[in-house]
């Protein structure tokens, strides 16, 4: 029997190119260029306001501890007993075994969900990323398991990306369930602009419940560069979300679910890794300070 | 230069041949690998003060030069498409001199579903233990041995790979 590692190391052609630390930094200069100008007339203007109330003590770390969700009141495995029921009046768990399709066709089309994700059970729908409990249920923000469809390709092939066909790894979703985590209630698409795995020893918060909505949010990054804020309004389920689409994507969506804005000003500024409360208004947070946003319209406003 | 700076320059040194390899079977392709592992390090080299800091900015740089990858795909359309245009690029003949490697071994990782290449990659080329994988890949551990389990026995249908070892059985 031959050794699986030594053959793919021996596979790989030796004359490999060799690192050109210069094109790095060339290149590096080149994307923080890009940054500093697409940047300037809308949010990156809100990051230099938003990094002076930093600086003039008025975004202090106290306030970042107000919206991180202490560990009890995130959902756990075992369904909390005093949960309310959620909103829809979909089969209870005891009649709808966990292997059929997570959503009938009309909780699809009702949530503009693609009906290839409606068909599939919830274990291969939803992967956790960040998930808090709520008197109407548990919301979870998902990404697709992997394995799920072949290739990833999931839909119609030839249909509208987000609307007839997603991609796995670049969908995610926002999910109401219901307090056992075994019905979805509502589902809140997110083509394109999935939430962001953590990787170890980071603990951003990209899902923050308040007490009239639920925000998400996500940095874009090297392969997905557009940035999001969403909202759902606790009483009425109606979702909203705002793309802030980096210039480098020029996959830029072509197709808007309902209720999604396009932010008119073009941004890479890395201000979405973390929702947070700063001084009583909502704020994003990252590498390159903070931005308040309007709770409605989730516009960068500083 | 800054302390900063050779810190990253040092990292770029440490992770490039790393990236390179692990996106070069990814991929199926030396020099779009090449041109990922230079994106993801570019952006590392611009970020390195949020990026040094994390608990892995290997880690880091190997997802978006995956998502990197990914983001091709997709602008390629389908990713079926891709891989038989990157398949097509390989040698045709085995152990082309100019070339050197194996091209029966590339092709058929490049023939893997890309969840599994990703996998094989991370796990048996660069060595990552199964949790380190699973936390680059954003997934469960027990769906990182699912995923280098059913891409050794697609490896093995292959006949040049027929008689490979399981390495996670090991």
């Amino acid at each position: 029997m031959r050794d699986l590692p030594t053959l793919l190391r021996d596979a790989l052609p030796p004359d490999r190119p060799a690192l050109d630390l210069t094109a790095v930094r060339g290149r590096s200069r080149a994307l923080g260029r890009r940054r500093t100008l697409t940047g300037a007339a809308g949010a990156a203007v809100a990051v230099a306001t938003a990094g002076a109330l930093v600086l003039a003590g008025q975004g202090t770390p106290s306030d970042e501890q107000e919206v991180l969700l202490p560990p009890a009141t995130s959902a756990s495995a075992s369904p909390p007993p005093d949960a309310t029921p959620g909103p829809s009046p979909s089969p209870s768990p005891s009649e709808k075994p966990v292997e059929q399709p997570s959503q009938s066709r009309a909780e699809a089309r009702r949530d503009g969900v693609v009906p290839a994700i409606a068909a599939l059970p919830l274990r291969r729908r939803m992967q956790v990323v960040e998930q808090v409990k709520a008197p109407e249920g548990v919301w979870v923000l998902s990404r697709i398991p992997d394995d799920t469809g072949p290739y990833g390709n999931l839909g119609a092939r030839r249909g509208t990306y987000g609307r007839d066909r997603v991609y796995a790894p670049e969908y995610g979703e926002l999910l109401l369930l219901d307090a056992a985590r075994q019905r979805v209630l509502r589902a809140y698409p997110l083509p394109g602009v999935p939430p962001t795995p953590r990787l170890p020893g980071e603990h951003a918060t990209s899902l923050l419940l308040r007490p009239d909505a639920v925000y998400c949010g996500r940095q874009g990054d090297g392969g997905l560069p557009t940035s999001m804020l969403c909202r759902v309004d606790r009483d009425t389920l109606r979702g909203t979300v705002r793309l802030f689409v980096a210039p480098a994507d020029d996959a830029a969506p072509s197709y808007l679910p309902a209720g999604w804005t396009v932010d008119s000003a073009p941004t890479e500024v890395a201000v979405f890794e973390e929702l947070l409360v700063c001084g009583g208004a909502l704020c994003t947070k990252g590498h390159d300070g903070r931005a308040r946003f309007d709770p409605l319209t989730l516009e960068l406003t500083d | 230069m800054s302390s900063s700076g050779q810190e990253v320059e040092a990292f770029c040194r440490v992770e490039h041949p790393r990236l390179l390899a692990a996106l070069t079977l990814y991929t199926g392709d030396v020099d779009l690998a090449a041109e990922l592992a230079q994106e993801a390090l570019a952006r590392a080299h611009r970020d390195w003060a949020k990026v040094g800091r994390m608990g892995s900015p290997g880690g880091w740089a190997h997802r978006v030069a995956f998502n990197l990858a990914n983001s091709h795909f997709r602008r390629q359309r389908y990713e079926r498409a891709a891989r038989e245009r990157a398949a097509s690029r390989l040698p045709a003949a085995p152990g082309t001199p100019a070339d050197g490697g194996d091209p029966d071994v590339l092709r058929a990782v490049a023939a893997l579903p890309h969840r599994q290449r990703e996998a094989v990659a991370l796990r048996f080329l660069l060595d990552l233990s199964v949790d380190d994988t699973a936390a680059r890949m954003g997934c469960a551990a027990g769906t990182v041995r699912a995923l280098t389990s059913q891409a050794v026995a697609r490896l093995r249908e292959d006949s040049c790979l027929a008689d490979v070892k399981d390495p996670s059985r090991a």
